[in-house]
């Protein structure tokens, strides 16, 4: 009521609850604010992280997902993964100074009249409170000096680590590594024991993505796309399985492909290759996880200052020039062609797509699979720390017990699973009898 | 499909199966005996169906909202091509008419005519007395069915300025009850129950309840405390003061020869829900529950129980003994503790009387009806036929439609082959 | 062209949302005609007199809620204006009536209302019909719960298999002699479910139930052979377990320690003389909960009390000297049968004795079972009660099986492992589609509630396969099914993971496909799927959203 109308709401209703709710606060001509604009859905569920994007990048000031109790849904708790989905998000959007307050995520709250009304009007007040969000503005900033965390030539291979390659080649594989050239460090497929002269390492190079093109070539039968053709081509001839020699974050990477069916996992073979205190440093990984690995240093927390946040985020995008290399460079990006070349997120007026909404929804497409590599970062032109939003949102799966490379069920999907089927935590045993002792 | 208000012999198809009451128990019988293939008149006595369950705010064992499946229910019912449903309808009795079963019903048309109404308020603006209301009192809503204004009866004194504002001239406020005699083939009992009132012999009075504001029937709390309400305390329902202290007695009339000779095998489980409803919006609250036997015995129930007393619900084996209206006081409970045989006494703000549920009776079911070679088979579903909570009621209703149907193609098939 | 139709609910509209205010705020692009009443279908002709639509135009009626009268009002517009492609916008209930006296406010919010309306027209997709399965029903297990429903769905002319791991039918009937409530005999409950028509694999397990097009694939092991049979419907009536005294009450341990089910079959025996009635009793103890409502088996069966009530009942009539004491925390016996039952049971001079702690209990004796020792309650000093039997009352536990099932099936089960309904409205249907639970599986059930779960349990199935959906799935979202566009598809399966219903599936080609008998149109693929080849028309689309911001939608571009 007291909210001004050009501040819009989205409000996602599901249509068994809080629509009904929604539907009697107008038949009982309750107050709401003006800004509301309801859109039934069939279910809670069913809204994705990028209509939820979508909404703030238009200039939404606040979306509400409404839905039903949680166990309480009536396509087998969908919205527990909503749940999940959501709070993800809120989490990323504080990463970027958008305040978590804007997404009101209410389950079974909001299915009587006065209760949707009470919410509805007691989120406008609240979004009335919130400082105005940031625009994000046209590409003005120029990039930054930061240090480029790729050791250029790289090293000749210890001992140590051509051994273990010889030995798989003796085994019959393949050996796809980095092989010193006169451009410096280039990806390669070893196939004899003398070929291992030439094999080098401490190298950032995306290895995850290349090897799992060549195993998704495998299974197709042709090479398709435009990177590494040569070398896809030959690995397509050569019939001995692969065996990849890379670090940590590149195994992760394989692994997740694997688990989004991209090629089965009995194929993946690894070398592990360490990483260096110096490598650990210059990516900043929080996930130095092969045996040898240096250790990673006090993870630093990320800054909860939303308008700091906001600020500094408003100058990283604007330097966006909607390249999409972060996209390309992505081992876990796997979908033929990218939503979000389409007008999903875009405000009006811009090239599509925004990069606010652009880069927020990326992040949220690859939550769950996204291996903290850091490919996205280091190949952005123009410098933008992209690694911070993956890793925002990685901390909150983390929260959950989530990590993404380990096999587990991811708690965006079918949470349905894990839950207790009641809804209610079954009680720690306090006496027998009715009584309480 | 829905005849609200028009019924005639000849829309009734003669093979029809008439369900007495559209309660949770008498919607699913008519969805499976219409998913069979078998016709039925669903005679719903309220101004939608869905009965009791739309009066429950949240149903145990999973705390969630009553009223979402029920209504999406009743919807199913609304639109089923084999099943009529006729609300403000009450079956007043059963004959035959040599041949076939006539089953006599009574509709008795709301003033403002529900099909009509565009529930624009037109009415309620013009009437002198405030008599025009958006709600119905008694039941929440259905939202399978276009809303509809309502007069109250008892502030009504027909002077027509609402009849002359109707835009679409929805209101009659002479309309009469009419009798219509239908046929039928068979008949299912889904009437459920009824609180006790006072004056009823399944009533006690030495509980107190309609004796005071303070001292109310579960179903009352249920309305009273309910998220429909959106308060955020509880106050008592006689001076609107905050509540502090509230009591739940159960079978305070109930299991007893003189009032309920049995156990209504619902009321513990609600009560518990109602009580932890309360914990979780109001820590601070103190809710004590005295019980008999405090029998939970579904799925899931017994860990419902065990959360309530976690979460600080006291529970206190006894019998209850007499509620009484104390004053400054407050209620006044007199009790008999089970553990050492005593007598004591507690002052509470609110005290919720669990009275048992009487089963309904079941309207021109009579020995000699169901005797005569053609009178139709009746059957039973729902807490009419035994105490039963929302799940029972569904599966009794379903197994009583499956029941009804074999019968009827046993019946079939033997026909047939003579 | 858009054309939009303001209904002023007879005018009562009006003043607050003015015909000329909303023009203004819609701009030109929509043509707004204001008119009385569109939910009558002459009024809804009268006010569509003159107009004209071509199938490039699009109708929105900005009118009230679909659950008050705009389903109808859409209705009339659509049958005054055959094959027209209209939308409902709610201004009544979403916008007049909860509006604030900034006109202006209101004015925009129904114009974006309206516009939101005009997007769903544009990104709708045509409707398309789910064929029937004509499968017939699987019942796993032949207790009394899956004879009621194998003989229910005969009787209804459903085809139907039952199978049964043992090699005779009757589960628990087999086993018990006289059933509460109503003492008849489980020999006459057998006979009343006859399995005419029905087809019978006893020595049959049910192992592996996979999901195939159109319904379950299920593996039916027979010894070592084993095949496999498709169904559209599968009941899954395996029953339970009773759980065994295991120590209890020095059970094992002194003679007379029995369980329920050893007494139920001594009494049936001396009931049917076959043994005498000398092995009878003289001074019965029943302990209730032994091994139940403790830390392992948090729950009550519900089904210990009548039964012991039950034998109380016959040992008295048999032996009407004996002496009968029933330890119990509480006795369970709600409804009014059973409280009938336990009155009787008083009458006749069983005594039931209220004890908090069960474990508490000294059981005496050497050898043979000589007395139970009560100790001192806060009401009652100790007691000690002469016995020559101990019976213990244990409760029911799921079956191995049933775990095992719903294990494979992706069921959810509670922490005691009994497998979940949709309680407390729908609780014979499980998470699967086409899967339904009668019986033990999914809480203790004594033979009469086995029998009507059973019976409800196949009428649900036959109406699943009737009407290809869930009876719990009773207001299907209208429209087509969600589905896939292959081209885009990655084949990551997020859709197969997050689909509550088991609707989308890997196909061969590493492409998801959606089984549209199995969508309930929720969109949770649409949700997960990054790639947005999952759709479903009726999430709201980008266009819907801009649409609600005032954003005018670009026209489609792609970069790459």
């Amino acid at each position: 009521m007291a909210s001004s109308t050009d501040k819009k709401i989205c409000v996602f209703a599901c249509r068994f609850c809080s629509l009904l709710g929604a539907e009697r606060a107008g038949r009982d001509r309750l107050p709401l604010p003006a800004g509301i604009r309801l859109m039934p859905v069939s279910c809670a569920g069913s809204v994705s992280a990028d209509a939820v994007i979508q909404a703030f990048v238009n200039g939404a000031s606040g979306v509400a997902v409404l839905g039903c109790h949680l166990g309480g849904c009536r396509h087998n708790d969908a919205n527990r993964d909503e749940h999940v989905r959501l709070e993800t998000l809120a989490d990323l959007l504080e990463a970027v100074g958008i305040d978590r307050r804007r997404l009101l995520i209410s389950w079974g709250t909001a299915h009587e009249a006065e209760q949707y009304a009470r919410t509805m009007n007691d989120f406008a007040a609240e979004l009335d409170t919130l400082p105005a969000m940031l625009p994000v503005a046209p590409a003005s900033e120029k990039r930054p000096e930061r240090p480029v965390p790729v050791l250029d030539e790289g090293v000749a291979a210890p001992a140590e680590l051509r051994g273990k390659a010889a030995e798989a080649i003796r085994s019959g594989k393949a050996v796809l590594a980095l092989s010193a050239s006169s451009r410096g460090p280039v990806p390669a497929l070893f196939r004899t024991e003398a070929e291992l002269e030439a094999l080098v390492c401490g190298v950032k190079y995306p290895l995850g993505k290349l090897a799992g093109r060549i195993l998704r070539d495998r299974r197709t039968g042709a090479v398709q796309g435009t990177d590494d053709l040569a070398l896809r081509a030959s690995a397509l001839a050569c019939e001995a399985p692969l065996a990849v020699l890379c670090r940590a974050c590149d195994a992760r990477a394989l692994k997740e492909q694997a688990a989004l069916n991209q090629f089965p996992a009995e194929e993946l073979c690894f070398i592990p290759e360490a990483c260096s205190p110096e490598q650990v440093a210059a990516c900043g990984c929080e996930r130095p996880e092969w045996p040898g690995d240096a250790p990673s240093e006090a993870a630093p927390a990320l800054p909860t200052d939303l308008a700091a946040n906001a600020a500094r985020w408003q100058k990283e995008f604007s330097r966006c020039v909607q390249c999409h290399w972060c996209r390309t460079a992505c081992p876990v990006c796997v979908c033929p062609t990218c939503a979000l070349d389409e007008c999903a997120v875009l405000p009006a007026g811009m090239m599509p797509p925004s990069p606010l909404g652009y880069h927020l929804a990326r992040a949220m497409h690859v939550a769950d699979v996204c291996v903290q590599c850091g490919a996205c970062q280091d190949v952005c032109p123009q410098g933008l720390p992209l690694l911070e939003l993956h890793r925002a949102v990685a901390r909150s799966l983390k929260a959950r017990g989530y990590a993404s490379g380990e096999g587990k069920a991811s708690p965006m999907r079918a949470q349905r699973r894990l839950g207790d089927a009641l809804g209610i935590a079954a009680p720690e045993w306090k006496s027998t009898g009715g009584k309480k002792a | 499909m829905l005849s609200a208000l028009n019924l005639s012999a000849s829309q009734v198809d003669p093979r029809s199966v008439l369900i007495v009451g559209g309660g949770v128990s008498g919607m699913q019988a008519a969805l499976s005996l219409a998913a069979l293939g078998v016709p039925v008149l669903l005679v719903e006595k309220n101004a939608h169906l869905g009965g009791q369950v739309m009066r429950l705010d949240k149903v145990y064992p999973t705390d969630h909202c009553a009223f979402c499946p029920a209504w999406s229910t009743a919807k199913a019912c609304y639109e089923s091509p084999l099943i009529k449903v006729v609300l403000h309808a009450e079956l007043t009795g059963l004959s035959t008419d040599g041949e076939q079963a006539l089953a006599e019903v009574t509709l008795r048309r709301p003033a403002i005519d529900p099909a009509s109404c565009l529930f624009c308020g037109s009415c309620a603006e013009a009437c002198p007395r405030k008599a025009v209301l958006r709600r119905d009192p008694i039941m929440t809503w259905d939202p399978a069915l276009p809303p509809a204004m309502r007069i109250d009866e008892a502030l009504c004194d027909k002077c027509g300025a609402c009849a002359k504002a109707c835009p679409v001239q929805a209101i009659d406020l002479g309309v009469k009850p009419v009798t219509v005699s239908v046929p039928v083939a068979d008949v299912i009992y889904a009437t459920g129950f009824a609180e006790p009132r006072p004056g009823e012999p399944e009533h006690a009075p030495e509980f107190g309840s309609g004796s005071h504001p303070d001292i109310c029937t579960a179903m009352e709390f249920e309305a009273w405390h309910g998220e429909s309400r959106g308060q955020d305390r509880l106050t008592t329902r006689s001076d609107g003061r905050p509540v502090r202290r509230v009591a739940f007695v159960q079978c305070a009339g109930a299991r007893d020869v003189r009032h309920l000779p049995y156990c209504a095998a619902v009321c513990c489980m609600h009560a518990m829900k109602q009580a932890r409803w309360l914990k979780r919006r109001q820590p601070d609250l103190d809710i004590t529950l005295f019980y008999n036997d405090l029998r939970a015995p579904g799925a899931g129930q017994e860990a419902y129980v065990r959360a309530g007393e976690v979460e600080g619900i006291r529970l206190v084996r006894s019998r209850p003994g007499l509620v009484k209206e104390a004053g400054k006081l407050g209620i006044g409970l007199r009790y008999e503790d089970a553990a050492t045989g005593s007598a004591l006494g507690e002052h509470f703000d609110m005290v919720v009387v669990n009275g048992g549920l009487a089963q309904c009776p079941l309207p021109g079911h009579t020995p000699a009806a169901s005797a005569g070679p053609l009178a139709p088979v009746t059957l039973a579903c729902g807490f009419c036929a035994e105490p039963v909570d929302v799940a029972g009621a569904v599966i009794q209703g379903v197994a009583t439609a499956a029941a009804a149907a074999m019968r009827r193609r046993s019946a079939e098939s033997v026909g047939g082959d003579a | 062209m858009k054309y939009c139709l303001y209904c002023t609910c007879m005018g009562t509209l009006a003043s607050s949302l003015k015909e000329e205010a909303l023009r203004s705020a819609l701009g030109p692009a929509v043509a707004l005609k204001a008119v009385d009443r569109l939910c009558d279908n002459a009024a809804c002709r009268k006010a569509l007199e003159g107009m004209a639509f071509g199938p490039a135009d699009t109708v929105v009626a900005a009118a009230c809620s679909k659950g008050s009268r705009g389903a109808q009002a859409l209705a009339c517009l659509r049958s005054a204006a055959p094959g027209v492609r209209a939308e409902l916008a709610d201004i009544r209930e979403a916008c007049v009536w909860p509006g604030s006296k900034d006109s202006a406010g209101v004015a925009a919010q129904a114009a974006d209302l309206v516009r939101m309306g005009f997007a769903r027209l544009e990104s709708a997709a045509p409707a398309e019909a789910c064929p029937a399965s004509g499968k017939g029903v699987l019942v796993a297990g032949a207790g009394p719960a899956g004879m009621a429903a194998a003989s229910a769905l005969a009787a209804l002319g459903v085809p139907v298999t039952l199978a049964e791991r043992r090699t005779s039918l009757g589960g628990m009937l087999n086993q018990l002699g006289t059933l509460f409530p109503r003492m008849e005999s489980a020999s006459s409950v057998k006979a009343a479910l006859p399995l005419d028509g029905a087809d019978v694999l006893l020595g049959t397990e049910v192992r592996g139930i996979v999901r195939e097009k159109g319904g379950w694939s299920v593996e039916l092991r027979s010894g070592a052979e084993s095949k496999r049979a498709s169904f559209g419907a599968v009941i899954l009536a395996l029953g339970g377990r009773p759980v065994l005294p295991g120590g209890k009450m020095r059970s094992g341990e002194l003679k007379g320690v029995v369980s329920q089910m050893e007494l139920d079959a001594l009494l049936t025996a001396v009931e049917q003389g076959r043994k005498s009635a000398d092995l009878l009793p003289a001074d019965a103890v029943f302990v209730q909960c032994v091994n139940a409502r403790d830390e392992e088996h948090n729950y009550c069966s519900a089904l210990c009390c009548p039964t012991a009530v039950k034998n109380a009942l016959r040992l008295v009539a048999l032996k009407p000297e004996a002496t009968v004491t029933v330890l119990n925390r509480q006795m369970v016996m709600p409804g009014v049968a059973l409280e009938a039952l336990y009155r009787k049971a008083m009458q006749s001079g069983v005594r039931f004795l209220h004890v908090d702690d069960m474990n508490a209990l000294a059981v005496e004796g050497e050898g043979n079972v000589r007395a139970v020792r009560l100790p001192a309650s806060a009401g009652a000093p100790e007691e000690v009660l002469k016995a020559d039997m101990l019976v213990c009352s244990t409760p029911v536990a799921p079956a191995p099986a049933s775990v095992e099932l719903a294990e494979g099936l992706g069921l959810r089960m509670d922490a005691m492992r009994f497998i979940r309904g949709h309680e407390p409205a729908h609780p014979l249907e499980s998470d699967a589609e086409g899967v339904f639970l009668c019986g033990s599986v999914r809480w203790p059930a004594f033979v009469d509630q086995a029998v009507e779960q059973g019976r409800a349990a196949a009428v649900m199935a036959a109406r699943f396969l009737r009407e290809n959906r869930m009876p719990m799935d009773e207001m299907p979202e209208e429209g087509p099914a969600a589905s896939i566009r292959t081209a885009l598809c990655s084949g990551c399966g997020r859709c197969v993971q997050a689909c509550p219903h088991g609707a989308c599936r890997l196909g061969e080609d590493g492409k998801s496909a959606v089984e549209a008998e199995l969508c309930r149109r929720c969109g949770a693929c649409a949700a997960v799927c990054p790639c947005k080849a999952a759709v479903l028309p009726g999430v709201p689309s980008t266009r819907e959203i801009l649409a609600a911001l005032g954003v005018v939608a670009p026209t489609k571009r792609r970069l790459s």
